[in-house]
């Protein structure tokens, strides 16, 4: 399997003036070199207007040796104090809800067990799907019977140090036969002291939840629910432990207990509390997601801040990734009068027989009292991070059906498809199948890079290369930044540039984009499917988006029933247009259909020719095809396209100045607009499947443009920039610069 | 439901003519079945040199496995489009596609 070149900096946004760490892993021993480029076009296809960069003289720019850094991933909890001490006579319990017992491998619920000596205890899903107990090298006890996918169990362990015995029991909750609920075994150990003193205090390794210990890291990670485990310092029978076991007060306080912890505590966070007021506090690690339904939950609340207790579980997977914590190989100091611009650090390895290649990219931002351009462009990063390290093609069994094509994998694709642990977007599916909640940007994302799929982060290079080629002065910004400072990183611009796809938006962001506009900023949305879902970032750990596939809308998973909002700010996660904040609100188009076969172009409509709209179509013939061309499918109109709808907010007064209408079979309409299904929703059959270009003056000297296409910028380069357009986006910008207020 | 005929060559001629459309109605159901479900297991394109150079494969059987390549490589994107038709037709049909 090919090996990369990889790296990442401690965020995507800096200051001019700011300090900004690269981290690298490289594939080959030796050293590996670094430099600086400003950013222009990404794109080397050959149809495309090809890679553009300066380079840019910098004491980063050397050679440093070169090292593996490895990435820990899987999620489970860990505790501050090593966890409760397991001496003499014990008992675990706890809820679970296993999501892939079958994986093949241990995998470990809760305990001490530390593989790297092998001694401790814990208790596990075997490798048959099996609940089993590992204590110390022993061989593994374990029940006869198969644990259940998906349905609730009470599982736990007794450990009687005077009977010399040990009992596994597991009862499931909703037991559908045949056979019993319960399956239940005991073993008498032998020689009993000797396997007694393994699991003594001094013994095993530190404690831990949905993983055990191999030296100092943890292993053998657990795939679905626990809810409130427990440790109780003497062994309990099967009617205790179902006492205990389903009242969690009652565990709480029960005699003798060493922990038991409420995972509906601190939901947003990630420390873990002991409730038994013991202290054996603890911290989630790789973020197993929280809000998640417990086994008590009765479907009388759906939202998690109004019935805490009835979301006491953690769903951990063995996938999870949060941050790869590598250390820093270098760190870039930003000059202080370095131009806005996107940047990256290009890092090169020549290997034995390969040549490696990789680019961290940096959006630097004015520095604070340094001088502004009027004009920015928002980098759509929160949308990079929802995306990142998509693995659609093995996550998505309808991606083929969807796009129109058959699936193609690039180098990036296959890496990440053949190598594990670089986390997963919120596109992708875990390995136990369930829906990928969380995204985070301290890792390598392998599709945000130049020379990568024209998609997002490369896609959005044709926007800088064509304002390079129309020499205009911008500033970029992104969305991190817009989360962290809201209308103040706005207020100052005449205009912002979106990018081709800023689909995922915090309240935060959204509040300040549309406040932007009110206050007579002037918006060019060069993009589709934009301001579609609602996310949220964490609000203590840096670098990481929450997002929950709710209710409707293109969806990669589907959010279980009562768990659509979010963990990391109790919010509802899902589509904007279900919370009254429609895309068209705030852009006039919001999502109605994509396809990805090919593009179309656009035509004027009777409303362009209005004296208002005359300014957008300077130098454009009357009946002339807008954007039958460019390198995304061919045309300007494609792959995500947007549409004008009063009923969802676009304003009376908005101008539908062009339309594209001729779309394939492989293009559908979005499903959040039909109520029953049916076969007239493709490009062939379906009337909304159309694509809007919009035009419509704001309060205080305002407007706002929409392309409605993703395609559109990938038109831009067509002909050496010289095409409609290139034209109609210069005419817009321009007058969008112009400081004379529109009139309402 | 629709079946695929195996010996209908004139769609699998359609097909290769035009791989990025537009499809007649009927070619638009033969590639809807080709393309159901998990690409686990399937026929999928392998670009192996960024925009010069594509092949066959498979994925292994689960994430963090090998992909395996197989079959000749192609200079476009089309003709990749193509054999992988044919590798679907065969694996959705049991039959040979009638068109080389
Ligand atoms: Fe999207």
């Amino acid at each position: 399997m090919a090996e990369r070149l990889l790296a990442y900096a401690d965020r995507i946004s800096a200051a001019a003036g700011e300090r900004i760490e690269i981290k690298v892993s490289a594939p080959e021993g030796g050293a590996y070199q670094a430099k600086l480029i400003r950013l222009i076009c990404g794109d080397d296809s050959p149809e495309g207007p090809g890679f553009k960069a300066e380079d840019i003289p910098s004491p980063i720019a050397k050679s440093y040796p070169a090292r593996l850094q490895p990435i820990h991933f899987g999620s489970h909890v860990e505790f501050h104090k090593g966890g409760p001490l397991l001496a003499g006579s014990f008992t675990f319990f706890a809820m679970v809800w296993p999501t892939l017992p079958l994986k093949g491998a241990p995998q470990a619920i809760m305990g001490n067990f530390d593989a790297a000596n092998r001694s401790g205890c814990s208790l596990l899903i075997d490798a048959s799907g099996r609940l089993a107990v590992q204590l110390g090298d022993a061989p593994l006890l374990h029940l006869d019977k198969p644990m259940v996918e998906r349905q609730w169990h009470l599982v736990s362990l007794a450990f009687d140090v005077a009977a010399g015995t040990v009992t596994l029991r597991q009862r499931v909750l909703s037991h559908r036969g045949p056979g019993d609920a319960i399956a239940e075994t005991t073993r008498r150990l032998e020689p009993s002291d000797a396997a007694t003193a393994r699991t003594g205090a001094g013994v095993g390794g530190p404690f831990r939840i949905a993983a055990w210990s191999a030296g100092e890291l943890a292993a053998a990670h657990y795939n679905g629910k626990i809810d409130s485990p427990a440790v109780i310092g003497r062994a309990l029978d099967a009617e205790t432990i179902e006492t205990l076991g389903t009242d969690a007060k009652a565990a709480r306080a029960a005699s003798g207990v060493l922990a038991a912890w409420d995972f509906s505590q601190g939901i947003s966070g990630t420390a873990v509390t002991d409730a038994s007021g013991n202290g054996h506090q603890g911290r989630i690690v790789n973020l197993p997601a929280r809000a998640m339904k417990g086994w008590n939950w009765d479907g009388s609340a759906y939202d998690w801040t109004k019935a805490p207790e009835q979301y006491g579980a953690i769903h951990f997977h063995d996938d999870d990734l949060y941050d790869c914590e590598w250390e820093t190989d270098f760190a870039w100091d930003v000059p202080k009068d370095l131009k806005s611009g996107v940047y990256c650090v290009q890092l090169t390895q020549q290997g034995r027989s390969e040549a490696y290649e990789e680019f961290v990219p940096i959006c630097v931002r004015p520095g604070p009292g340094q001088k502004r351009n009027k004009l920015a462009l928002l980098i759509p990063s929160a949308s990079y991070w929802a995306y990142a390290n998509h693995q659609m093609p093995s996550s998505w069994t309808f991606n083929e059906t969807s796009m129109g094509v058959f699936e193609t994998m690039t180098a990036a694709d296959r890496y990440l498809e053949e190598h594990v642990g670089f986390g997963l977007s919120t596109y992708d599916n875990h390995s136990d199948g369930s829906g990928v909640c969380y995204s985070s940007s301290l890792r390598p994302v392998l599709n945000m890079r130049p020379k990568s799929h024209l998609w997002q982060f490369n896609a959005d290079t044709h926007i800088t290369d064509w304002l390079e080629a129309e020499q205009l002065d911008y500033d970029v910004i992104t969305d991190d930044d817009l989360e962290r400072e809201g209308l103040d990183i706005l207020k100052d611009y005449r205009c912002v540039i979106t990018g081709t796809h800023p689909e995922y938006y915090t309240l935060k962001m959204l509040d300040a984009v549309q406040a932007y506009t009110d206050l007579g900023g002037r918006l060019v949305y060069l993009g589709a499917n934009g301001f579609y879902w609602r996310i949220a970032y964490h609000q203590e750990l840096p670098g990481v988006i929450e997002h929950r596939r709710a209710e409707d809308g293109m969806r990669g998973w589907i959010s279980e029933g009562g768990e659509y909002y979010m963990s990391f700010t109790g919010e509802l996660g899902g589509l904007w247009r279900r919370m009254d904040r429609a895309p068209q609100l705030l852009c006039g188009a919001g999502f109605t259909a994509q396809g990805f076969d090919s593009a179309s172009s656009y035509k004027r409509r009777p409303e362009s020719f209005d004296p208002r709209a005359a300014f957008i179509f300077e130098g454009v013939g009357k009946d002339e095809v807008i954007g039958d061309f460019g390198t995304i499918g061919g045309g300007a109109a494609g792959w995500e396209i947007d549409r004008a709808d009063l009923a969802l907010g676009t304003p009376r007064h908005a101008l539908i100045v062009a339309e594209a209408t001729e779309f394939s079979s492989a293009y559908h309409w979005v499903k959040e607009e039909f109520n029953h299904t049916h076969s007239a929703i493709d490009g062939d059959t379906c009337p909304m499947v159309r694509c809007d270009m919009v035009f419509f003056e704001t309060p205080k000297g305002g407007a706002v443009f929409s392309t409605s296409s993703i395609s559109w910028a990938g038109a831009l380069a067509h002909a050496g920039y010289k095409n409609n357009v290139a034209r109609i986006t210069a005419n817009v910008v321009r007058r969008f610069l112009d400081p004379k207020p529109f009139e309402l | 439901m629709y079946r695929i005929d195996p010996a209908r060559a004139d769609l699998a001629r359609e097909y290769k003519a035009r791989p990025n459309g537009p499809h007649s109605a009927e070619l638009q159901k033969v590639l809807l079945i080709l393309r159901w479900g998990a690409t686990r297991g399937k026929s999928v394109i392998l670009v192996t040199k960024p925009d010069r150079e594509w092949r066959l494969g498979k994925f292994g059987p689960k994430r963090g496995t090998p992909m395996t390549e197989y079959g000749p490589t192609y200079s476009s994107a089309k003709d990749a489009s193509w054999a992988c038709f044919r590798a679907r037709w065969l694996e959705t049909t049991g039959q040979e596609c009638p068109v080389e």
